[in-house]
């Protein structure tokens, strides 16, 4: 049942990194959206052939084909979910006509997902894809709260503070004690 | 034999992904043309009704899988077409789902501390005496 599943994964996988592309082509455009595939495709080759080489030097096999697959999956849903993250969270600031309440809401996405993919453990998929997620999330708002005028970069300086401080200190706490 | 078998499922799966994208094509294109149906209408109704038989027959996983592909291509081909014209709520609530099952993905299957990707442990065996 297991491997079923597995193979019935890589049509959705599919759907979920074209969705990627069509929603950069349809943000910027169809070139930049080729140009990402690309890129993306050569990151994936380089990883896979970075992670071949990490699992000769440890064990002195190379990975089988099926231990291949497993790793380019992860890579796939990885970068799917920590693309979709900020254009998922555009167009929520979008639909809300980018209104205070609708960018502290993208705030407080973006700053949750990177403290649950900061600490999160047993789950590299989910660390990686939350903490890029979410870092880019936290750009695209504090980009878009320039144009929100001043009290709503003083909230969003404010949330970053709490957030930065309360991560570190609860990081940093054995080695600070 | 096993690499036999397993051509032989993927050729039937790749058949049956070229026929199945040619019909949703071929008919939503005549559709259009002879009783002005909408064509992007018609390709999402095949990318459904694909799906809806794919996971039907999923035992049969060549037959599924060449389906479930062909659904992929129908989707991402309406997509790519129409994706600026949908609303914003609307393009807020696919990637949501996306990101939905994309986290459910990642959290079950993926998850290290689970056995799934770890051959199987033999059987215990039986004290001798």
């Amino acid at each position: 049942m297991g491997i079923i599943a597995i193979l019935f994964l890589w049509p959705f996988l599919i759907i979920a990194l074209g969705l990627v592309f069509v929603a950069f082509g349809s943000l910027f455009n169809i070139g930049l959206a080729w140009l990402f595939i690309f890129l993306a495709l050569i990151l994936l080759f380089i990883l896979i052939s970075q992670q071949n080489n990490h699992h000769f030097a440890s064990t002195k096999t190379r990975m089988t084909s099926w231990e291949e697959l497993h790793v380019l999956r992860e890579m796939v849903i990885t970068m799917s979910i920590s693309l979709l993250i900020p254009i998922f969270t555009r167009y929520l600031l979008d639909s809300f006509h980018k209104n205070l309440i609708s960018v502290i809401a993208g705030l407080i996405i973006g700053f949750s997902l990177t403290t649950w993919g900061m600490f999160i453990k047993n789950n590299k998929v989910l660390m990686y894809s939350n903490i890029f997620g979410g870092s880019l999330t936290i750009i695209y708002v504090y980009v878009q709260l320039w144009e929100l005028g001043s009290l709503a970069r003083v909230i969003a300086a404010a949330f970053g503070l709490i957030a930065a401080v309360t991560i570190s200190t609860i990081k940093l706490k054995e080695k600070l004690s | 034999m096993t690499t036999d078998k397993n051509s032989l499922k993927f050729i039937f799966g790749l058949i049956i992904f070229m026929f199945s994208l040619a019909l949703a094509y071929f008919t939503a294109s005549y559709l259009s043309k002879a009783y002005t149906i909408d064509y992007w209408g018609a390709l999402l109704i095949f990318g459904v009704v694909y799906i809806v038989i794919g996971i039907i027959i999923y035992q049969v996983y060549a037959v599924s899988l060449g389906f479930l592909f062909a659904a992929s291509v129908l989707v991402l081909h309406l997509l790519l077409e129409n994706f600026g014209n949908i609303p914003s709520p609307a393009k807020t609530l696919i990637i949501g789902a996306v990101l939905v099952v994309l986290y459910l993905v990642a959290w079950e299957k993926l998850d290290e501390t689970q056995s799934d990707n770890l051959p199987p442990t033999p059987p215990p065996t039986s004290p001798v005496n």
